[in-house]
C-alpha cells in the first residue's frame, strides 16, 4: 500500500495513477470520494490519498509477536562490585585518557577480588580491543557479565581462555613473546623446553627474538641444547653466544678464562701482572670478541684483554689470586693497564650476577650503569642513581623511567627540580607515561621544585598542576580498593 | 538535594568544561567551602590574587561565579558541585556568607518582580490590521507553496536527487518572506534528506505529506477545534507568546527529566529535555535555545533528577512541548509507572495519530523490555514476546545490554511508529542514563 504509493511518486502522477485496487479495501470508500472529486487534480487527488495512507499506516502499527528471540541471561556474578569511589577514580582514569592508571586500576580491582559495575563493562572491553595487554585483566574485572557480553561482540572475543601452551603452540607473535617471556620469568626450563619443540619451525627473525628473550633466567640448565644449535644466520648466531657468555659452564667462558689465566698474573709486592701476548683462537673472534680497540688510549690487545675480563664471573679472580674481592679490586686499581679493566669487572658482575662484587665495585665507581644496577637492591639502587644524578641527569631519568617500582622521594624530588629547569625536554607526556612510579608525597614537594629562572616558572606551575591531577587519580584508585 | 557525579557531569557545557570541573574537584582546590539546603558555595584560588567566588542554588540549580569564564556553567562551578557530589560531608560550614545569602536574596526578589510584571498595554485594532496583512501573505505563500509541490508529485521524485541546494532554498525563503518560518523549516527539511542513502524516497515522501497536512489543516480554519488550530499555526510559523502561555494554569507534578539531547548549529545551542508526568503520566518536551559565549541558559535541568514543577503545554490536541514555570525544586528521580508493552504503546501510538497526524517522537516508559537480537538488528522483547526494533544507530546498546544481563528492566523510550531509542533504565531502583 505504502510502497505504492512510493512508486507512484517516483515516476510523477504524469506517468503513472493509482487505482483504486492499489488501495486497502479500509480506505475504498475514502479513496472513491476523493477520486470521484473532478474538482481536484490529479496531484493534488494524490496528494490526499498518500496522506490518508500515511495516517492509515502510523495509526496500524503493532509490535511483532515473536517468542522465538530468547536471550540467554548472564549467570550471577561469584565476586563483588566495587564500591562508588573506585567508579569515580575509574571515569576519571578514562576521561584523561590514561592507560598505566586504567591498568592500575584494574590490577587493583582483581587484586581486591571485586568486579566492575555493568555499566563501565562495554567501555573496558573497548579499550581492550587496542590494549592486549590489558586483556587478560579486563576480563577477570569485567566478572560472568562481561563474559557474557562479549560472546555478543566478535571484537570482544579475546582468546583469554587459552592456556599459556595453547597460546604458544597457536597465538600470534607478539603473543608467544609474552608467553615465553611469562614463562621464562617463572618456569625457565620448561620455557626452554617448548621452544626446542618448535625450534625447527620457526624463521630466523622469531628464533633471534625467542633467543632474546631466552636471556632471562639464563643458566646451565639451557647449556646442553645452546651448545647443540647449528644455525647458519650470522644473527641467530650472535644471540646463541650471547647466551653462551652467560653462562659460566659454557666452553666459550671457560675459553677465555683460560687465556685470562695466562694473561693476568700476581707479580712480586702485590702488584698485577698482564701480558700481552694472546694465544687467540678463531673461536674467540667468532664469539663476537672485537679485535679492533674503539678507544684511542687502549692497545688492540688491550682492549681484547677488557672484553675477556667482562666476560668471566669476577669470583673465578679469587682462587685465581687467592685474595679476598677488596684485596683484588685494589690489585686492578694499582696498576696502571689494570684500572682500565675495573669497569670490565662491573660489566662482569652484573653479566653473572654477582651482586656482593657488583656492590663493592660500585662504591667508588664514577660511571653510571644503568643496565646493571636493577641487580641492587632498591634502596642501594636510588642511593647509587642519586650520587651520580648530578653527572648523568638524562641517563639517570632514563633508568627511572624503565623502572617499575615507586621512585624514592628524595631522588624523585631531585629529578623532578632538574626537569622544572629543562622544561621543554620533560613535558606533561612523559608523567602520562610514568605516573605510577612518581611517590604520592612529592605533591607536597612540587610548590618547593620551582625553578629561580622567571621564565620557566609558568611552565613549571602547569606541569606541576598535572601532575598533582595525576596523583590524585592514583591515590584516590589505591583509597578505593583499601 | 545530591547529584550524582554523572548528573553533574551532564551539566557541563562542553568536554572541555567537564575536563577542567574536574580538575577542580578537589578539596585542595578550595580555599573555603559551604553548603546548606538552600544553597552551595565555595572560593577556589584561581590565577588571581583573589579566590573566585563560586555559588550555586541547589533549590533552582543555578550557578553564580565572579571569574570571567563565558561558560555555563563554568569550570569552578562544575568543580564544586562535583566536589559536593563526592564528599559531601566535609561541606561542614552551614551558614552562607554575605555574598551568598545577597545572591540568594537577590534570586528570590526577581521572582516575585517577574510574577508582578505587568502586561503592557496594546492596541488591539493595530494589532489585528497586522494579524491580518499577515495572515494573507501566509495564504499567498502556502499557494505557491503547494504548486510547488504539486510539479513535484507531477514530475515525479525520481528526479529530486540532481536538484542542487537553490532548488530548495527558494523555496524555503519564499516561505521565509511569506512569513511561515514553520513552513520554511520543512521545506528545509527536505532539502536536509540525504539523497543518496536507500529508503530515502520514504523519508521524503513522509516529510513533504506532513507538510501538505500541515496545509491542509491550516486552511480548514474554524472548521477544525481551537487547539489544533493554534497547533497547525504555530506549525506554520505563527508565534505562541511565552509570556501569555506562563499566565495560562499548567500542569503541577513531579516531572521525571529522562534525558537531555544537546545539538549546536551556527552557534546557536538547542537542549532538548524529554519529561515525564510521574502522577500525570504526560510526557513533555522543554527546550531550550541560547547563543554560545552570548547568552546562557534560562533553566539548568539535570537529566536522571525530577523537578516539583507546573508545566504549561504549547497548545495541541496531544500536548507535548512545554514551558515550565519557574521555580523549580530538584529531587532524586522515583520509581515511576510505565506501560506494560508494546501493545499499550502502539494502541496510544493510535490515539494520537487519530487526533494529530502531524507528530513528533515523544517519550514513554514501558516495564520489563529485553533487548534482543533478531534478524541481525537489536530489538527489545516485552513480558508479553512481542518486540519492536531499537532505532538504527543506538549508540549505547552495549551499555543497555550489560545493564540488562539478558533481564527485563523498565525503560525510558524515545520514538515514534515503528522505531524507538531507549533514553534510561531503572537498575536495581537506579535510573540510569543511556
Amino acid at each position: 500500500m505504502w510502497n505504492n504509493i512510493i512508486n507512484t511518486a517516483l515516476l510523477g502522477t504524469g506517468k503513472k495513477q493509482l487505482s483504486a485496487a492499489e488501495l486497502p479495501t479500509d480506505l475504498a470508500t475514502v479513496a472513491a470520494t476523493i477520486m470521484e472529486d473532478r474538482s481536484l487534480d490529479a496531484e493534488t487527488q494524490f496528494l490526499h490519498i498518500a496522506a490518508v495512507i500515511l495516517n492509515y499506516r502510523q495509526s496500524g502499527v503493532s509490535a511483532e509477536h515473536n517468542s522465538g528471540v530468547p536471550l540467554q541471561a548472564a549467570p550471577p556474578e561469584e565476586k563483588p562490585y566495587c564500591n562508588k569511589a573506585a567508579i569515580y577514580a575509574l571515569q576519571d582514569a578514562l576521561d584523561m585518557d590514561l592507560l598505566p592508571l586504567v591498568n592500575y586500576w584494574l590490577e587493583a580491582c582483581y587484586d581486591k577480588g571485586q568486579i566492575v559495575v555493568p555499566e563501565y563493562i562495554p567501555v573496558l572491553l573497548e579499550t581492550a580491543v587496542s590494549q592486549k595487554r590489558i586483556r587478560h585483566l579486563t576480563m577477570a574485572v569485567c566478572g560472568k557479565r562481561g563474559q557474557w557480553l562479549s560472546n555478543m561482540n566478535a571484537d570482544w572475543q579475546f582468546p583469554f581462555a587459552l592456556s599459556n601452551e595453547d597460546r604458544w603452540q597457536t597465538g600470534s607473535a607478539e603473543d608467544r613473546r609474552l608467553v615465553l617471556q611469562e614463562m621464562r620469568q617463572s618456569y625457565p626450563g620448561t620455557g626452554r623446553e617448548w621452544l626446542m619443540q618448535t625450534w625447527t619451525q620457526e624463521n630466523t627473525s622469531a628464533r633471534t627474538e625467542f633467543l632474546k628473550i631466552m636471556r632471562t633466567n639464563i643458566g646451565e640448565d639451557d647449556l646442553r641444547w645452546l651448545e647443540s644449535l647449528q644455525e647458519k644466520n650470522q644473527k641467530v648466531k650472535d644471540e646463541i653466544w650471547a647466551l653462551l657468555k652467560q653462562i659460566p659452564a659454557s666452553f666459550i667462558v671457560q675459553a677465555y678464562w683460560q687465556i685470562l689465566q695466562q694473561a693476568v698474573s700476581r707479580g712480586a709486592k702485590q702488584s698485577l701482572q698482564i701480558s700481552l701476548q694472546l694465544p687467540l683462537d678463531k673461536v674467540i673472534i667468532d664469539s663476537g670478541i672485537a679485535t679492533l680497540s674503539n678507544e684511542k688510549h687502549l692497545s688492540e690487545e688491550a682492549y681484547i684483554l677488557f672484553q675477556l675480563v667482562g666476560s668471566v664471573p669476577p669470583s673465578w679472580w679469587e682462587s685465581h689470586f687467592r685474595m679476598d674481592k677488596e684485596e683484588i679490586i685494589d690489585l686492578f686499581q694499582n696498576d696502571d693497564l689494570g684500572k682500565r679493566f675495573i669497569p670490565a669487572l662491573i660489566l662482569a658482575a652484573g653479566r653473572f650476577k654477582d651482586t656482593t662484587w657488583l656492590r663493592l665495585l660500585l662504591a667508588t665507581s664514577t660511571t653510571f650503569y644503568p643496565d646493571i644496577i636493577p641487580l641492587l637492591p632498591a634502596a642501594e639502587q636510588e642511593e647509587y642513581a642519586l650520587r651520580l644524578f648530578p653527572t648523568y641527569p638524562q641517563d639517570v631519568i632514563n633508568y627511572l623511567s624503565n623502572r617499575t617500582e615507586e621512585w624514592g622521594l628524595t631522588l624523585t624530588g631531585e629529578v623532578l627540580k632538574w626537569m622544572a629547569r629543562n622544561p621543554y625536554q620533560y613535558t606533561r607526556n612523559f608523567f602520562d607515561k610514568h605516573v605510577l612510579q612518581l611517590p604520592p608525597a612529592i605533591i607536597d614537594e612540587l610548590d618547593k621544585l620551582m625553578p629561580e629562572e622567571p621564565a620557566y616558572q609558568g611552565t613549571w606551575r602547569n606541569t606541576s598542576d598535572h601532575i598533582r591531577k595525576l596523583i590524585f587519580c592514583k591515590v584516590q584508585i589505591t583509597n578505593a580498593f583499601k | 538535594m545530591l547529584l550524582t557525579e554523572e548528573q553533574v557531569l551532564s551539566l557541563a557545557p562542553d568536554e572541555a568544561s567537564r575536563k577542567a570541573g574536574k580538575a577542580l574537584a578537589g578539596a585542595a582546590k578550595w580555599v573555603s567551602k559551604g553548603a546548606n539546603e538552600q544553597a552551595l558555595w565555595g572560593e577556589c584560588q584561581g590565577s588571581g590574587s583573589k579566590p573566585y567566588q563560586t555559588q550555586i542554588d541547589l533549590a533552582g540549580t543555578a550557578f553564580k561565579c565572579s571569574c570571567p569564564s563565558r561558560k555555563f556553567p563554568c569550570k569552578h562551578g562544575m568543580g564544586l558541585m562535583l566536589l559536593y557530589a563526592r564528599e559531601s560531608a566535609t561541606f561542614t560550614d552551614n551558614t552562607p556568607p554575605s555574598w551568598v545569602s545577597e545572591w540568594l536574596e537577590k534570586r528570590a526578589g526577581k521572582e516575585v518582580k517577574k510574577q508582578e510584571k505587568e502586561e503592557k498595554q496594546v492596541d488591539e485594532a493595530a494589532r489585528d490590521k497586522r494579524q491580518l496583512a499577515r495572515q494573507q501573505k501566509v495564504e499567498d505563500g502556502i499557494h505557491e507553496l503547494l504548486l510547488w509541490m504539486k510539479d513535484i508529485i507531477r514530475n515525479g521524485l525520481l528526479q529530486l536527487p540532481e536538484k542542487g541546494a537553490s532548488y530548495w532554498e527558494t523555496m524555503a525563503r519564499r516561505m521565509v518572506d511569506a512569513q511561515a518560518p514553520g513552513l520554511a523549516a520543512m521545506v528545509r527539511g527536505l532539502s536536509e534528506i540525504n539523497f543518496y542513502s536507500e529508503g530515502w524516497q520514504h523519508t521524503f515522501m513522509e516529510q513533504l505529506l506532513r507538510i501538505y497536512l500541515v496545509i491542509q489543516g491550516f486552511r480548514q480554519g474554524e472548521t477544525l477545534s481551537l487547539l489544533l488550530q493554534q497547533e497547525l499555526r504555530i506549525l506554520v510559523g505563527f508565534t505562541q507568546s511565552q509570556e501569555a502561555l506562563r499566565q495560562e494554569k499548567g500542569i503541577k507534578d513531579t516531572w521525571l527529566i529522562l534525558n537531555k539531547q544537546v545539538t549546536e548549529e551556527d552557534n546557536l545551542t538547542t537542549e532538548k529535555y524529554w519529561l515525564y508526568g510521574l502522577h500525570s503520566y504526560q510526557p513533555a518536551l522543554v527546550l531550550q535555545f541560547y547563543a554560545r559565549g552570548m547568552s546562557r541558559p534560562q533553566l539548568l535541568l539535570t537529566a536522571g533528577m525530577s523537578i516539583e514543577a507546573e508545566l504549561v503545554f504549547f497548545p495541541s490536541e496531544i500536548p507535548l512541548r512545554a514551558l515550565i514555570k519557574e521555580p523549580v525544586t530538584n529531587n532524586n528521580l522515583q520509581d515511576t509507572y510505565g506501560l506494560p508493552g508494546w501493545e499499550e504503546l502502539t494502541a496510544t501510538e493510535t490515539s494520537l495519530a487519530e487526533k494529530m497526524p502531524v507528530r513528533s517522537e515523544r517519550p514513554y516508559i514501558v516495564q520489563q523490555l529485553t533487548p534482543v537480537q533478531h534478524n541481525m538488528k537489536w530489538w527489545l522483547k516485552d513480558s508479553n514476546d512481542r518486540i519492536m526494533p531499537v532505532k538504527d544507530g543506538f549508540r549505547n546498546i552495549w551499555k543497555l545490554l550489560s545493564l540488562s544481563g539478558g533481564q527485563p528492566l523498565d525503560m525510558a523510550l524515545l520514538g515514534k511508529e515503528q522505531e524507538y531509542e531507549p533514553l534510561g533504565v531503572w537498575h536495581n531502583g537506579v535510573y540510569k542514563l543511556l
